[in-house]
């Protein structure tokens, strides 16, 4: 009961809490294209920077819901290892995101940060996944 | 299941919804306090508004005290009379965060998510709650 007291509302939270830093990333994300580009950018450059930055944004969005998901329909609720792996990555993007937004880091440093905020806990949850539906090591 | 023991109609994902709303509130409840702080000090509001939008918060956390408590309660021990109020309190509650989404003197970003999110759950919550008192008021009869 006790991890079950503590955990499980903090990596709740901080899921919560990194969703929303993520999708603030979208109202600043101009400024963090720009600071990724060189001086004189053309256009084109532009577009790429921001349709990669986009796609991590959408990426970690979508495995967030996932997450969410899985811990709301209580599939990954008993999993204690996968409670502290996703409260602490978490809680990190939740502090690297903040950092990231008020000083206007750039763009591409988002997808080296996202193996660590999104893509991990990402696997954890979808290693609950298998273990609850494909191996059955406890009754859904 | 043996015959003599009725299988229990208790919602679990109403009491899953209920328990990570109670975690949620206190968070807006604290983010709100800390925000309306900022906001007091920093931006210029018209002659007593800022006043009533903080009681306005503090009124959703009262609410949504009772309302999760007396839902808590009505779900675990499969009473129409607590899950009825619940709905009910329902009401007050999304009122206060349409308020706070739409109608207050400045609406930040942060407050748009963050009520948004409180929205979903209580919609959530209140099918939730109907579908359960369904299920206890069929017992009953």
């Amino acid at each position: 009961m006790g991890s079950k007291g503590g955990l499980i509302p903090v990596r709740f939270l901080v899921t919560l809490g990194q969703m929303l830093g993520i999708i603030f990333l979208l109202y600043s994300k101009g400024d963090h294209v720009r600071a990724a580009l060189p001086f004189d950018y053309d256009k084109e450059e532009y577009k790429d920077a921001e349709r990669s930055f986009e796609a991590a944004i959408g990426l970690s969005i979508a495995f967030l819901i996932v997450e969410l998901i899985g811990l709301l329909a209580g599939v990954s609720l008993f999993f204690t290892a996968v409670a502290f792996v996703d409260s602490l990555l978490h809680g990190l993007g939740c502090v690297l995101l903040v950092m990231f937004i008020t000083n206007e880091w750039r763009s591409e440093t988002l997808w080296i940060l996202f193996p660590f905020i999104s893509l991990v806990p990402f696997v954890c949850e979808v290693w609950a996944f298998v273990a609850v539906f494909g191996l059955q090591v406890m009754p859904y | 299941m043996d015959a003599g023991v009725a299988k229990p109609q208790s919602s679990l994902p109403l009491q899953i919804f209920i328990y990570f709303d109670g975690y949620w509130s206190a968070l807006y409840f604290a983010i709100e306090v800390l925000l309306f702080t900022y906001k007091g000090v920093v931006l210029r509001y018209p002659p007593s508004t800022w006043p009533g939008e903080f009681t306005m918060v503090v009124l959703f956390a009262v609410f949504q005290k009772i309302r999760l408590y007396l839902g808590t309660a009505g779900n675990k021990t499969e009473q129409l009379g607590g899950i009825l109020w619940f709905v009910l309190l329902t009401i007050p509650v999304v009122l206060i965060l349409m308020y706070l989404l739409e109608f207050q003197v400045y609406v930040l970003r942060f407050e748009v998510f963050l009520a948004i999110t409180g929205i979903c759950f209580v919609g959530v919550e209140f099918f939730l709650a109907l579908i359960a008192a369904c299920f206890f008021t069929r017992r009953a009869v």
